[in-house]
């Protein structure tokens, strides 16, 4: 019997809806609903040179692993739904694609739990 | 010329790094240390072209270079000494060398791998002479630090998330770069090597392990700095370590300085500091970044900025050596220098010799931890099942083995796969490195065991926290010891050594003592090692064997754990206490017994850690005196009978187990009825129940007493009511409801009575009842409600929730000391886990009450399997929620019981010995007669329809409303126990206001489930070219159909048959080969939210609205099905396009097609949703996954098989004959028993294996 893929998502999950539409950021939040808002970069950058604070900015992946880190040291309300304000990015596939497993190379352990514990839901 | 430049170097000339750690040593403790600013930041400012990069020997090179600011140093080498002279002359006592990515891993980016050497030895260079310079102008001694960055890769991680076991790199081939980075910078004159701005600790790890065989080689130890970067909100490295952890993990370097660098500004890296000046016994280092990047690229913080924040750590006495990284200049360095000047240097603390450990996180073995339990579930030789995973090459489960030890609080786990089939080495390997990926494994130590050093070896290569490793010893004498001891020492692992030597295992006192001692005199005084990681296994030998030689073995091992304990400070005792009770093996109570009592002495004697099943262990103060004093007598060695006094009373522990039972006083205390209160628990009404509550206690003397008497007296009204009839069950639920909110009510009221006054008696209850839904099976609606009923008639309910495994289940029941234990199960599989929980109590000679429920479970089952399994106790079905109360008040009446019991026992043993007889009568139709007699459409002509894709699909985000139209209610008030159609039940003569009432809640919760989104149902779909062949439909990667993409097996009916009908199998329904035709398959769920809203109502007390929610929950999967079925025949499938029902059209099943689940009439065997599962990929898709027993987890979810055929029909296979299990079997490639196990309801025969059993 061969072995599933060691990578499987939880079954806990939760669903990342990016929004890019203004227009459409109204129609999400709520309880039970971690809004996350990038802002974009403070300058430009060569690609794949993005400085550590332009990242802690507009890295979704750092965002969604603080906010987990957050609930777990109880800073933060528990949820189970995340809506991504993208509304300020730019390069708003950049985003989407760092939410799907794999798409992007990984950095950090980071990276791993929030790939098993988020998944992308979809972008508006 | 472009190659790398061979250089002769005068060793003798170069820094001696004794003399350099003495001069450092000394200015440290007279003031902070100063070290320089940033590189990039100044190089930046030069504004360099390509061309300045390439400079006269680059001008050709077949890259851009620009931006390599480690070529300046070849390239540009003025520019780069007066930086470090600018430094120098701004108070820097030492600059760290323009190195940065000076590896060949690194400069591979530019194709110059092979200048590493050089641009270390340039870059050392070019500082010493600026040192050199300084030094000619002021007099000062300045040090050259040779920096080495990270990497672009890393060992520990891998970049891809979708195969977590990857690696870009190896820890061999991270020595081997450091390694030649390190030469390059001792030969151009560097006095010490600075680790910094490290992401990965592994890597750092290897570059540890190569200095340390540089400076061996050489003869001369540099002292080296050590500065992490931590990154996250959440205070770790990027490879996810905690900054004491990270500590933990190079403290083997015995680093002149640790510290941390880069990342975001002072403020930030100030808490990280100071954890780290309170942990770490040696210098603290700290150059932060000048804050934080600006619009421009620029640095925010100003030197006299920055200064002020240093001049803080300084103050709070956390600072050693201070400097400035990205955006800081010598201007910065200069305002820095002026800030700390004033302060004096961080004294380093005296941090306590503990055993420190890390993983992710760090763990110390202080002196508040008596002992530490070392997880043994991953050991292939102390787990059957985790040999078996690992065996197979499943190491996802064999990971969640690893989670669920560290979930139930192992401080430390123990990896071993020395299996004698497989390659260990590669094993350990490609486990560990998947286990680095999951951070709540990762988080606790490991503990690396193997008896091959190799593997060992291997798996130290993978660790970044600092491991234990199990084991060395002088087995092949003391020269392979050291040599073993010596790396261990350079992975920075602590060790466990057995007490074990060229003549053989210690045996005795003496020997045990000896050995160790030695042991412990080499480690420490030839190898270095740090006394408090030494971990001793003096070996745990059997006792109470009868063999003259062993009498001594267990006194021997806690004497000379006294003794080593005493004698060889800081050092610890380890031990496999399994070893012990080998000659009892099958009498669980006594050796659970001796290995207490063992525990409790060797503990006291100063054992510290051992691998033991803590939850097999019994508590020593409640161990029978006599066994107790029987099981002193053997490991003391007290008598000259100890064994065979121990001998003779395990005969009477054999198969008993703790647990003893006691009968529940049944009577209540009545008292005056209130009649508000009353009424309000019958109506389920709770609007006023805090306030009439509220009265009631202030008339009565104590709280208590308003349990005791309203509520009790009007919930037995209820439960009369209910009895009797004439209330129905979601009315009897909203009555708990009230009841639960009136003892919240009064709950605060009984504390401060209990605590002003200590005798205060509790309420008492009609007896303790444990409910469990079994292994494998999630579905609990059915048990929850008999758990609310009977906690109604004040009986004590213990719920130990869906999954329960039989060990939790019978650890409870005896912790808790209950009065009946009741099973739920909804699927087949779990009436077979029922059997054995049955004969699990029989074995651990429990003798309360079994209960049996559930949707599948029966009287018959109960009586021919379960009941026969246990004799302890009487065996009872319930078959619903009103009959629990009746037969649980008749189990524990003293007077009722005896005679209740004989009825039931002579009731089951008729039912039994009628099915043997109808068994031997039954008229049985052979396989091969049923398969003549098949369904045979005509496929002449026939041309099935294709779908509109093949492959699968996803659909996610639907809308509630949408699905809520299609919902069937008739199985929703089925779930409540009303019995009718929908929508007649609710003008029903005796249900209806039942009925009706269930029906405006149900719609009141319906309506704010759709508005507020608290579902998120799943579904995943799909369709492939199928074909019958035989009795199974296979599936076909594509439109050839020569390649199997995988096979449906199905079961044909050998029922007799009249007036010509044909003995169905589901395969029938699929065209044959040479005929296109399609199988479509689906998983839907109504999503995990359900259990998370259930849990919030649990929580409020409100079980009523826990139970509304799950049963929507399971309605709303359903309705999506019925959905995504009609969606398929219009649109998917697409020949329904015609279609024109209503969805509370489709209840009947009108239209063409069938969507039949494995597990169902159809197709009773569950197993085969492991095909469906697979090709729907449903666990990653939408979170469903199967449990052993092949439930569905989340509960709600239903899966199935689309056909399309329009005379496909809905039937039941009903029985199976022995043939065709056998054929079965055979076609699946299951073992016949296996198969037997999984279809055993529908069997229609008795199994070998159960006539063996009887």
């Amino acid at each position: 019997m061969t072995s599933p893929a060691p990578f499987a998502r939880r079954a806990t999950s939760v669903p990342v809806t990016v929004v890019t539409d203004k227009a459409a950021l109204g129609r999400f939040g709520g309880r039970d609903t971690a809004v996350v808002h990038l802002d974009p970069p403070l300058h430009a950058h060569d690609p794949g040179t993005e400085c550590i604070a332009c990242e802690s900015r507009g890295n979704v992946r750092v965002l969604l692993f603080e906010l987990q880190e957050k609930v777990r040291l109880g800073m933060a309300e528990p949820f189970v739904r995340v809506v991504v304000d993208a509304t300020d990015v730019e390069d708003r596939t950049a985003v989407a694609d760092a939410i799907v497993p794999g798409k992007l190379p990984a950095f950090g352990l980071r990276d791993f739990t929030v790939a098993r514990n988020f998944h992308l839901a979809e972008v508006v | 010329m472009t190659e790398a430049q061979h250089i002769e170097i005068d060793r003798n000339s170069l820094p001696k790094g004794e003399e350099v750690r003495a001069a450092l040593t000394q200015a440290a403790s007279e003031r902070i240390l100063i070290l320089d600013g940033a590189m990039g930041t100044m190089i930046q400012q030069l504004k360099l072209d390509e061309a300045a990069y390439r400079g006269e020997r680059f001008k050709d090179w077949h890259k851009d270079v620009r931006g390599n600011n480690d070529l300046l140093n070849l390239t540009q080498p003025d520019a780069i000494r007066a930086i470090h002279l600018q430094y120098y002359l701004a108070g820097a006592d030492m600059v760290e060398t323009n190195t940065f990515s000076s590896t060949d891993i690194v400069m591979a980016d530019y194709g110059m791998q092979a200048l590493a050497y050089e641009l270390n030895l340039q870059g050392a260079r070019l500082a010493r002479e600026a040192a050199q310079q300084a030094f000619d102008i002021d007099g000062k001694r300045r040090f050259v630090a040779g920096a080495l960055g990270p990497l672009n890769k890393t060992a520990s991680m891998s970049t891809d998330v979708n195969s977590p076991g990857h690696r870009a790199i190896t820890f061999d081939e991270i020595v081997k770069g450091y390694g030649e980075q390190i030469n390059g910078l001792i030969d151009g004159g560097a006095d010490l090597l600075l680790f910094e701005t490290i992401t990965d600790t592994l890597n750092t790890k290897a570059g540890i392990f190569a200095a340390q065989r540089i400076f061996e080689e050489r003869g001369n130890e540099l002292p080296v700095m050590i500065s992490g970067t931590i990154t996250d909100l959440s205070g770790r490295t990027l490879s996810g370590q905690t900054p004491t952890a990270f500590w933990y993990s190079v403290r083997h370097a015995k680093p002149f300085t640790i510290g941390l660098n880069c990342a975001l500004g002072a403020n930030a890296m100030r808490a990280h500091i100071n954890e780290l000046s309170d942990v770490a016994d040696t210098l603290i280092c700290a150059y932060p970044n000048a804050g934080l990047p600006n619009e421009f690229g620029g640095y925010d913080e100003t030197p006299e900025f920055m200064a002020r924040q240093l001049e803080g750590f300084a103050r709070d006495g956390f600072l050693n050596i201070v400097g400035g990284c990205c955006g800081s200049t010598p201007d910065h360095i200069r305002a820095i220098k002026e800030a700390v000047g004033k302060y004096k240097p961080r004294r380093i603390p005296e941090v306590p010799t503990f055993l420190r450990l890390s993983g992710l996180e760090p763990f110390t073995l202080t002196g508040d931890i008596p002992f530490v339990n070392i997880g043994e579930r991953t050991n292939v030789t102390g787990s059957a099942k985790f040999r078996k995973l690992i065996t197979a090459g499943d190491y996802t489960a064999a990971l969640e083995v690893a989670r669920d030890q560290v979930q139930n609080g192992a401080q430390v786990i123990d990896i071993n796969v020395d299996e004698g089939l497989l390659d260990s080495q590669k094993v350990m390997v490609e486990f560990l490195n998947l286990l680095a990926a999951e951070p709540d494994i990762a988080r606790v130590p490991l503990m690396i065991d193997s008896s091959k050093f190799e593997v060992i070896e291997a798996g130290l290569k993978c660790v970044q926290g600092k491991a234990l490793v199990n084991s060395i010893s002088m087995k092949e004498g003391v020269e392979k010891f050291l040599e073993t001891a010596r790396l261990v020492r350079s992975y920075g692992a602590a060790v466990v050594v057995m007490a074990f030597d060229e003549q053989g295992q210690a045996d005795t006192y003496e020997r045990k003592v000896e050995i160790c001692t030695k042991a412990y005199k080499l480690l420490t005084e030839e190898v270095g090692f740090p006394p408090e990681d030494i971990v001793f296994d003096p070996n745990i030998f059997a006792v109470a064997t009868g063999i003259e030689e062993h009498v001594g073995y267990g006194i021997a091992f806690i004497e000379a754990t006294r003794t080593i304990r005493q004698t060889l400070t800081h050092a610890h005792i380890s031990g496999g206490v399994s070893n012990l009770s080998f000659s009892f093996r099958g009498n669980e109570p006594v050796r659970e017994a001796m290995h207490s009592v063992f525990l409790y002495h060797a503990i006291q004697a100063g054992m510290d850690m051992g691998i033991v099943n803590a939850g097999q262990l019994a508590v020593y103060d409640t161990l029978e005196p006599k066994l107790r004093e029987a099981c002193e007598d053997v490991i003391f060695n007290r008598r000259a009978d100890s064994t065979e006094r121990l001998l003779e009373i395990a005969e009477q522990f054999k198969g008993q187990a703790g647990g003893e039972q006691k009968a529940k006083d049944l009577t209540w205390r009545t008292k005056p009825v209130a009649e508000r209160i009353s009424h309000a628990l019958v109506n389920g009404i709770t609007e006023f129940i805090d306030a009439d509550t509220e009265e009631a206690r202030l008339a009565s003397a104590r709280p208590l007493h308003v349990i005791e008497g309203p509520l009790m007296a009007g919930m037995s009204v209820v439960g009369d009511l209910f009895g009797s009839g004439k209330m129905f069950l979601p009315q009897v639920v909203k009555s708990a409801r009230v009841m639960k909110q009136a003892v919240a009510h009064l709950l605060p009221f009984m504390e401060a009575e209990k605590n002003a006054d200590g005798n205060a008696t509790g309420r008492r209850s009609a007896g303790k009842v444990l409910m469990a839904t079994v292994k494998g099976d999630v579905h609990d609606i059915g048990k929850n409600i008999v758990g609310v009923v009977l906690s109604c008639n004040n009986y004590e309910i213990i719920d130990l929730g869906v999954m329960v495994p039989t060990a939790k289940i019978l650890e409870v029941a005896k912790a808790e000391n209950v009065d009946v234990i009741g099973l739920s199960g909804l699927i087949t599989p779990s009436l077979d886990e029922m059997v054995h929980v049955a004969s699990e109590m029989e074995r651990e000679g429990f003798h309360v009450p079994l209960l049996i429920g559930g949707a599948t479970t029966s009287r018959v089952h109960t009586a021919v399997k379960i009941h026969p399994q246990y004799h302890g106790g009487p065996t009872v079905h319930v078959h619903d929620a009103s009959r629990a109360v009746g037969v649980v008040s008749s189990l524990l009446s003293q007077e009722q019981r005896p005679a209740y019991v004989q009825d039931v026992k002579a009731e089951y043993e008729r039912l039994a010995e009628k099915h043997r007889q109808s068994e031997a009568e039954k008229q049985r139709t052979s396989l091969a007669t049923a398969r003549a007699n098949r369904f045979q459409p005509k496929w002449d002509g026939y041309v099935p329809p294709k779908p509109s894709f093949l492959g699968t699909r996803v659909f996610e985000n639907y809308d509630l409303a949408e699905i809520a139209r299609y919902i069937d209610w008739t199985p929703f008030f089925q779930a409540w126990e009303l019995k009718g159609r929908f929508p007649a039940i609710l003008e029903d003569k005796d249900q209806g206001p039942a009925a009706r009432q269930l029906w405006d809640d149900a719609q009141k919760m319906l309506k704010e489930v759709i508005q507020k989104n608290w579902f998120r149902p799943k579904a995943v779909i799909g369709f492939w070219h199928a074909n019958q062949v035989g009795d199974d439909i296979r599936l076909y990667t594509d439109a050839d159909r020569k390649d199997q993409l995988a096979t449906f097996f199905t079961l044909r009916q050998q029922l007799s048959k009249t007036g010509g009908k044909p003995h169905m199998a589901l395969a029938d329904f699929v065209a044959p080969e040479g005929i296109p035709d399609y199988l479509g398959g689906f998983v839907v769920t109504a999503g995990l939210e359900e259990n998370i809203i259930a849990e919030r109502f649990e929580r409020r007390n409100d079980d009523y609205s826990s139970i509304l929610i799950k049963a929507l929950a399971d309605r709303f999967a359903e309705a999506f099905a019925e959905l995504m079925h009609e969606r398929v025949r219009k649109e998917f499938w697409g020949y329904g396009a015609a279609e024109t029902f209503a969805p509370n059209e489709m209840i009947g099943e009108p239209y063409q097609g069938i969507r039949p689940a494995p597990g169902y009439p159809a197709q009773p065997d569950h197993t085969e949703k492991t095909t469906l599962f697979h090709l729907l990929n449903a666990k990653q898709r939408i979170g469903v996954e199967l449990t052993e027993s092949y439930a569905m987890w989340p509960g709600s979810s239903v899966s199935g098989m689309y056909l399309s055929h329009p005379e496909s029909f809905y039937f039941g296979v009903a029985k199976v004959e022995r043939d065709q299990v056998e054929d079965y079997a055979r076609r699946k490639g299951m073992a016949i028993r296996e198969v037997e196990r999984w279809l055993g309801p529908i069997l229609n025969y008795i199994p070998s294996s159960d006539k063996e059993a009887v």
